[in-house]
């Protein structure tokens, strides 16, 4: 049998695989494309072979790129790389999460990727984006300090408007009672007036992300057309688009 | 007014057992408004129907004289304008809660009395009492809300439950009578005629019609195959933005030996738009001699380096691997892996992805130990969360030079990084391909035969132009006709009749 099937191995052309990668990708995107008419089989079946393939990948990967790499190292010299056996222990531990009578070893892994995770991305985001980004806010709006003329004054405009822009996005967010007395009348109105301007500038960016995704699955569009024309019915039918 | 659950007894607020049979009116369950006579719960403070104040506070003799101006009520008979609320005399300061309540019979309101329903014939419940022939003061005072079950047929049934003779409450009630009650109330008609205008399915609005959304589609498809067939129109009109020239420009500069990383964060999914401006500042780097260090936080993007890197070294064979550019591997872990990979390379890849070999064996390494010996950082991405991610966990803690190349649905979300200046260049790679080709002096397109889609972005633009303001003036002419049915409804005045205002001054 698999004598047999070596000889057809070598009996088919070199570029055979290349040939039946392209039949295959071609069908799925027709079959992905194939949405517009409604939900149909073929779409399912694209959409969950999308779905276990990239999830095979990604083991795959991780066991070739990431674990069986370390375990050589592992094995080969231990003296040096003994901090690698803790991390697999801890790893193998996890794998007890699937039985419920052992289900409890789990909780040490777990504990220690998730204050990990949550140390890290709070360092992260406290030194990273929240100091950057208020430092970043502060900034003049006088135009002699960018320039002389137009320039100067477009550049303080444009300062003027992040701090407005900012600070009224903030207030859409501010939701508390009327306060009592004049002031707090005045501060509540003050605050329904930012943030009905923080709302209507929510929508713009909205409006401009929106357009951006659409031009970016029109750029995905365009290529799927273009591997359908060039690469399948160019190469198949031996014609040029 | 505390209905007895023995006798049926209406006691004064406040009493602890019954007039009448002396039961104890611990247990009650129901209270009887003064005003309207409708059922409430226990615990009620307000009646439901009127908002009488259920504790007697509200002296039912205000409401007996004759100077009480009251108009008729009938929405479906007078033309719009009259104002038919009932005013009541506030009462007087210190008139308290009546001294000698006198229990007040049941005196069941009939269906003649509040104006019988077209439809629905009198039902006069036991002990009946002679109706009054239609509205007088003292019943829409007693009951404002007399004569609207001719507009809303569906609460005679409501009423008609509550109007019939309740049983004795007791603790609990019998199976078979909650069911009788249920039946009662659900099984009486509703029916949909509104003052004679009877409403259809045909007025509700519908979704955008299969044969309209077909339509959108083919429009899409044509403006994405115009590129084939318009022979590249706007492709001279194509400039290069100013941050594209500052990019290509800062590439250029970039001393021959020098190291750069580049990180594959995309998948396939994003391929078709990111590839094309990937390639090109790939070559215009692996031109000038410059050392490529690829890895990936995003599994699938190793894929696409290996992918790009080797069709790169196809069309220049000197650019070699290991010596002049390497495959660093997958960093797992997300904030973990990129902290460890800031920090070290040879810690976050013992062996590179391609040739498993250590990386002091590979010569584009020689002098790199981690992303401060590099000269900048070009991160390729669909995900403005891997971007924060390379900032918070990398750029934030090395100070390195970050570039990004990323789709145009990203591009917006990273301009707050932009304005701290924690990201150096962004490029969105819908135009971003040609416009940098021709920044750097390339040709507009990667090959011979491939096509330029800056024709088919102007198409998709007069597409969605043009779709946005055929919607919207269809939807002015609709606007139009939906007043000017409105306006033909109420005989000629615009607005729909003003409806009724509670004490509080807020419309109900």
């Amino acid at each position: 049998m698999s004598a047999a099937l070596g000889e057809l191995i070598v009996t088919l052309p070199p570029d055979f695989a290349r040939t039946a990668g392209i039949w295959v990708a071609a069908l799925l995107t027709l079959a992905v494309l194939s949405y517009v008419l409604g939900d149909n089989p073929f779409f399912r079946v694209a959409q969950y072979l999308f779905v276990g393939v990239a999830a095979g990948y990604a083991a795959s990967l991780a066991w070739t790129g990431v674990l069986w790499p370390r375990l050589q190292l592992l094995w080969i010299d231990p003296a040096m790389y003994w901090h690698y056996g803790i991390f697999f222990v801890l790893g193998l531990l996890l794998l007890a999460r699937g039985s419920r009578y052992v289900a409890a070893l789990a909780s040490l892994p777990l504990g220690v990727l998730f204050g990990t995770g949550a140390a890290l991305a709070l360092g992260g985001t406290l030194t990273g984006s929240l100091v950057p980004q208020v430092r970043a806010t502060i900034v003049s709006v006088a135009p002699a300090d960018y320039g002389e003329g137009f320039v100067g004054w477009a550049y303080a405009a444009d300062a003027l408007l992040l701090i407005v822009g900012t600070i009224s996005v903030l207030a859409a967010f501010h939701f508390s009672a009327r306060g009592r007395g004049f002031v707090g009348a005045v501060w509540h109105r003050a605050l329904a007036l930012f943030g009905g301007l923080g709302r209507a500038l929510m929508m713009v960016t909205f409006g401009a992300l929106l357009a951006g995704a659409l031009l970016s699955f029109f750029s995905v569009l365009n290529s799927r057309l273009a591997f359908l024309l060039n690469d399948w019915l160019g190469a198949t039918l031996n014609v040029g688009f | 007014m505390i209905l007895c659950p023995s006798c049926s007894q209406r006691n004064p607020e406040g009493a602890a057992t019954c007039q009448a049979c002396g039961e104890s009116l611990a247990g009650y369950v129901y209270r009887i408004c003064p005003s309207c006579d409708a059922v409430n719960a226990a615990e009620s403070a307000f009646c439901h129907r009127c908002l009488t104040p259920l504790d007697g506070s509200v002296a039912l003799d205000a409401v007996a004289s004759e100077d009480v101006a009251v108009t008729p009520y009938k929405p479906h008979l007078d033309p719009p304008g009259h104002n038919a609320r009932v005013h009541l005399p506030r009462p007087p300061k210190g008139a308290g809660r009546t001294e000698d309540p006198t229990p007040i019979l049941a005196t069941p309101v009939t269906h003649a009395s509040r104006g019988a329903s077209p439809d629905l014939p009198g039902r006069p419940i036991a002990g009946g009492n002679a109706a009054a022939e239609g509205l007088d003061p003292l019943t829409l005072a007693r009951d404002p809300l007399a004569g609207l079950d001719q507009v809303l047929p569906f609460e005679e049934g409501v009423l008609a439950a509550q109007r019939a003779p309740l049983k004795p409450a007791r603790a609990a009630w019998d199976a078979s009578e909650e069911a009788d009650l249920y039946q009662r109330v659900a099984t009486e008609p509703a029916s949909l005629a509104v003052a004679g205008h009877v409403v259809s399915a045909a007025t509700v609005a519908r979704p955008l019609p299969r044969l309209g959304r077909a339509v959108l589609y083919l429009l899409v498809l044509a403006a994405a195959l115009a590129p084939w067939f318009s022979g590249n129109i706007t492709g001279a009109l194509v400039r290069p933005r100013a941050s594209v020239m500052a990019f290509a420009s800062d590439l250029s500069a970039i001393p021959a030996g020098d190291a750069v990383l580049v990180a594959f964060d995309y998948g396939p999914t994003s391929a078709g738009e990111l590839d094309p401006l990937a390639l090109a500042a790939l070559q215009g780097l692996a031109s000038r001699g410059v050392r490529i260090l690829a890895l990936s936080t995003d599994p699938a993007g190793l894929g696409q380096a290996q992918r790009l890197l080797e069709a790169l070294s196809a069309g220049a064979p000197e650019y070699r691997y290991g010596e002049d550019y390497a495959i660093l591997g997958f960093v797992p872990a997300q904030e973990a892996g990129l902290r460890a990979a800031g920090e070290s390379l040879r810690t976050a890849f013992p062996l590179d992805y391609r040739q498993a070999q250590p990386l002091d064996a590979l010569p584009a390494l020689s002098g790199i130990a981690s992303v401060r010996d590099v000269e900048r950082v070009i991160v390729i991405s669909d995900d403005s969360q891997a971007l924060r991610r390379w900032i918070e966990q990398v750029q934030s803690r090395s100070g390195v030079h970050i570039d990004a190349l990323v789709t145009a649905a990203v591009e917006p979300l990273l301009a707050p990084f932009r304005q701290s200046r924690q990201l150096g260049h962004v490029v969105a790679a819908a135009t971003g391909a040609a416009e940098f080709r021709l920044a750097s002096g390339a040709p507009a397109v990667s090959a011979p035969g491939a096509v330029d889609h800056t024709d088919g972005y102007a198409a998709l633009a007069i597409v969605v132009v043009a779709v946005a303001v055929a919607t919207n003036v269809a939807e002015l002419a609709a606007w139009s006709r939906r007043i000017a049915a409105r306006r033909t409804r109420h005989g000629g005045t615009h607005a729909a009749p003003r409806r009724p205002r509670a004490a509080s001054g807020k419309v109900r």
